[in-house]
């Protein structure tokens, strides 16, 4: 190679990388500033949403927010003591104070897509305020009890999971983690759409008091839990079967390489040390729509046998179980529910009713 | 490590390759194999250390059988003892829970599965160092230094998924002198190679897998078009996704003045199962070509023995890709369809060139579905719905014109619904397929590239897109090999 060649291709490598760093180097700062789902900056809607439910408010807009963080908020900044907690996943957001016929401060911090480290790391949370909840209801996903979930939602409150290990097993866990850095989203193009698509709305923190649940937005009661948009819960007068159909799939997603049970360990010193602590632990076991259920028990038995498991456990422990994965337990129909995996109020209001917490 | 990662692309390689050549300008040349070797070792044990000790013991085990076969030239116990130790390495890790399947089912013993986790890049690292003891005991082959040998065995850009190297055509490189000075031409090269390898791996093939995961793991039954669609999409996926990681592989391996050998040539447009090997997985054909086929007799035997040996061959070449009986049909049904090749050709019938082109793709394509499912029922599942059996859903925006096919038993509707596809599927197939078919292969793509304008667009675009569509979560399917 000449040195004409040398210089030639020195400075297409030199130009290359300038222009590969100069716009990687723009997006990452494009999504810094526009953040908006709050990665990167405690978001100040978290505050709004937690000082409006403190004044007994509900708090309409989307729910794509940060929800680790907010559940962090919530905890450190509450007037006083919150005496029963419900924990759980999505599927875990429609169990609402007034269900469970209780006079117990209460507050429903379940969270999209939550695995069980999330339970416990929100619990880490009331660890490290030096208060246990006296009634926690633990909300379980049959997801949960298998291996490798995708940690994706609960990063900012990892060290409260860590808390809670730290207090059940008397030494420092390591945890490894296989999930991705928050920074790496700085030049991730899924979060460059979201922020282009958030600018050009100039709206996407829009979150509103409301008096009415009739909005087509997330509605979140002052204790804590959610209605979803009424987008979502019409969706259901579409028709339910094309909806559990496509349930089936999403079912077969979440119970992909799903063969045993894991977790197991985890979940049982859980709960013994919450007891151990002095709190009530309640299982709730969130029903699957029917036309999904069936399906999906074909050919994921798993389902069934963590159905089973706890039980059994619950029954050895001398704890609460309520609901059931089958809906059939508690005769709910297709239309009890507004897609597969979510029922509308009466499930939860069903499952709860007469009993006294 | 991935090269598809933030971890490799940002801070391993530019650190590696900077330390690299920062040494070697110092005349450190030691010091920089060194830390050539050292990067390569945390390379390997940054996902998962646990293994590293079972990495470095097998380059010290075949250190020690290469010297003395250096010292004892021509001990053929010794050779023995290598390959034996090797494979019994392979057979543990890979094999142990197959065999015992295998045993349970013919006799009562009922053994326990040993679920041994595999050890990632083994069956690479294996091969490489079973031909570096049968090229030292044919003296093609000597390696005195250990660094050398574990530079040589653990050089990062081939440990994880090859290509399988050859020591005589490695290491001289190492020891050149204008290869230890920076080489803008190489680098651009291999910046451009290892851009497209991540732009065929993340762009490519990660769009296509959805598709062919939903038809051979979810789909409880496929229609003609699904299963079409499903199979295609994975016969592009594994070419995109193997041949993306050899470009990655290759380019970075350029930077540092190292050319690795090509494992692609376009497989695709081959026009006979013996051409598709000549073309896919070059090193691999050539390893088992070299080390299994000629030592039994190659060409030069009977002609019934020379068809044994290559079905014994083909069938050693699935067993190779995984302990399961699947990828065992999947190599029987090569190793057949290279004898019937072989047979056809005596009789000196020819094909016209579309025609073989056809047959070949299309066997190929089939035979891929037995080496993508995991049990033969989901095989079976796709097969049928190939042949038609589950019925065929067309588009229904196709009722008006195609309506006359309602006779057949043709049904309008969702087309792709149990792939979850649209009308992006058969698009984009088209266009990986076209793109398989007519585009130049990468190593004639990267020979072209000039420092001009037009190719930095490309570069930047290429690179760039590649970079902002990265998903932590993405594995290469030859990992699992």
């Amino acid at each position: 190679m000449g040195r004409d060649d040398r210089i030639k291709y020195k400075g297409w490598i030199t130009y290359g990388l300038l222009v590969v760093f100069t716009v990687l180097a723009m997006v990452a700062v494009f999504n810094y500033k526009v953040d908006s789902i709050g990665i990167f900056h405690t978001d100040k809607g978290l505050f709004f949403i937690a000082s409006s439910l403190f004044k007994g408010k509900m708090v309409a807009g989307p729910i794509n927010y940060n929800e680790g963080e907010f559940q962090r908020v919530i905890v450190e900044n509450s007037p006083g003591p919150i005496d029963m907690v419900v924990v759980g996943s999505s599927r875990g957001m429609g169990v609402r104070k007034r269900f469970l016929r209780t006079e117990k401060s209460f507050f429903n911090h379940s969270m999209t897509a939550a695995t069980l480290e999330d339970l416990m790391a929100i619990i880490g949370l009331y660890l490290a305020k030096g208060r246990l909840p006296r009634t926690i209801i633990l909300c379980l996903d049959p997801w949960m009890f298998k291996e490798k979930n995708n940690l994706t939602k609960w990063q900012s409150i990892v060290p409260y999971y860590k808390k809670i290990l730290v207090e059940i097993y008397g030494k420092d866990i390591e945890i490894n983690l296989n999930r991705r850095s928050k920074y790496q989203e700085l030049i991730n193009l899924e979060y460059t759409l979201a922020n282009i698509k958030a600018v050009k709305k100039k709206k996407s923190k829009k979150l509103y008091i409301t008096e009415t649940m009739e909005v087509n937005d997330f509605v979140r009661e002052p204790d804590g839990s959610v209605h979803f948009s009424r987008g979502t819960r019409r969706e259901k007068s579409e028709g339910t079967q094309p909806l559990a159909q496509l349930g089936v799939r999403g079912l077969e997603h979440y119970s992909k390489d799903f063969y045993a049970i894991m977790n197991q360990r985890l979940f049982e010193d859980f709960v013994i040390y919450l007891r151990k602590q002095g709190s009530e632990v309640i299982l709730y076991l969130h029903p699957i729509e029917p036309i999904a259920y069936e399906r999906i028990k074909e050919k994921y038995s798993i389902m069934m046998e963590i159905e089973n498991y706890l039980h059994h456990f619950a029954s050895n422990q001398n704890v609460l179980l309520l609901g059931s994965y089958d809906p059939k337990k508690y005769n709910f129909v297709s239309s009890d529910f507004f897609d597969y995996l979510h029922g509308d109020e009466i499930v939860a209001k069903r499952i709860f009713e007469g009993h006294q917490l | 490590m991935l090269f598809n990662s933030y971890a490799f692309i940002f801070c391993f390689l530019p650190f590696v390759f900077i330390v690299y050549f920062f040494l070697n300008r110092k005349k450190l040349t030691l010091a920089a194999k060194i830390w050539l070797t050292l990067s390569s070792f945390f390379f390997y044990g940054y996902w998962n250390p646990i293994y590293l000790p079972l990495v470095a013991g097998s380059i010290l085990f075949n250190y020690g059988i290469g010297s003395a076969l250096l010292k004892f030239r021509k001990n053929s116990p010794l050779l023995i003892i290598g390959i034996i130790g090797n494979l019994g390495l392979l057979i543990y890790f890979k094999y142990m829970d197959f065999f015992i399947t295998g045993l349970n089912t013919l006799t009562d013993f009922n053994l326990s599965l040993l679920h041994i986790v595999l050890p990632i890049g083994i069956s690479f690292f294996t091969f490489t160092q079973i031909a570096y003891l049968v090229d030292t005991y044919k003296e093609s082959a000597q390696e005195y230094s250990l660094i050398n040998y574990a530079l040589f065995v653990t050089f990062f850009p081939h440990l994880l998924a090859g290509p399988i190297i050859h020591h005589k055509e490695i290491m001289p490189q190492f020891d050149y002198r204008r290869n230890k000075v920076l080489n803008y031409r190489h680098i651009a090269q291999g910046l451009s190679l290892f851009s497209l390898g991540l732009f065929k791996k993340v762009i490519i093939a990660d769009t296509l897998a959805t598709w062919a995961n939903n038809g051979f793991d979810y789909a409880t039954t496929l229609t003609f078009c699904e299963a079409w669609a499903t199979s295609l999409s994975f016969t592009l996926q594994l070419y995109f996704d193997f041949s993306g990681y050899t470009d990655m592989a290759l380019g970075s391996s350029l930077l540092f003045n190292i050319k690795l050998p090509f494992n692609f040539n376009s497989p695709y447009k081959a026009l006979s199962v013996q051409d598709f090997w000549r073309r896919w997985h070059i090193t691999l054909s050539r390893f088992m070509r070299d080390y299994v086929y000629i030592p039994l007799g190659g060409n030069r035997v009977s002609e019934p023995h020379i068809l044994f040996n290559l079905l014994l061959t083909f069938l050693l070449i699935g067993l190779w890709h995984g302990a399961g009986w699947t990828f065992v049909v999947w190599g029987l049904l090569h190793g057949c369809a290279l004898i019937l090749g072989r047979v056809w050709k005596k009789t000196h019938v020819n094909f016209p060139r579309l025609l073989s082109w056809f047959l070949t793709f299309n066997f190929v394509n089939a035979a891929w579905v037995f080496f993508r499912a995991r049990t033969f029922t989901d095989a079976t599942k796709v097969l049928t719905g190939m042949c038609g059996m589950n019925g065929m859903v067309l588009p229904e925006k196709l009722s008006h014109t195609l309506s006359g096919l309602r006779e057949w038993g043709v049904e309008f509707g969702l087309s792709l619904k149990n792939i979850e596809g649209d009308i992006k599927t058969p698009l984009m197939i088209i266009v990986f397929l076209l793109l398989s078919f007519l585009y130049k292969n990468s190593d004639e793509w990267v020979a072209g590239v000039r420092p001009n304008f037009l190719n930095l667009v490309i570069f930047c675009t290429v690179i760039l897109s590649s970079i902002l569509y990265l998903s932590p979560y993405s594995e290469y399917l030859y990992f699992r090999f």
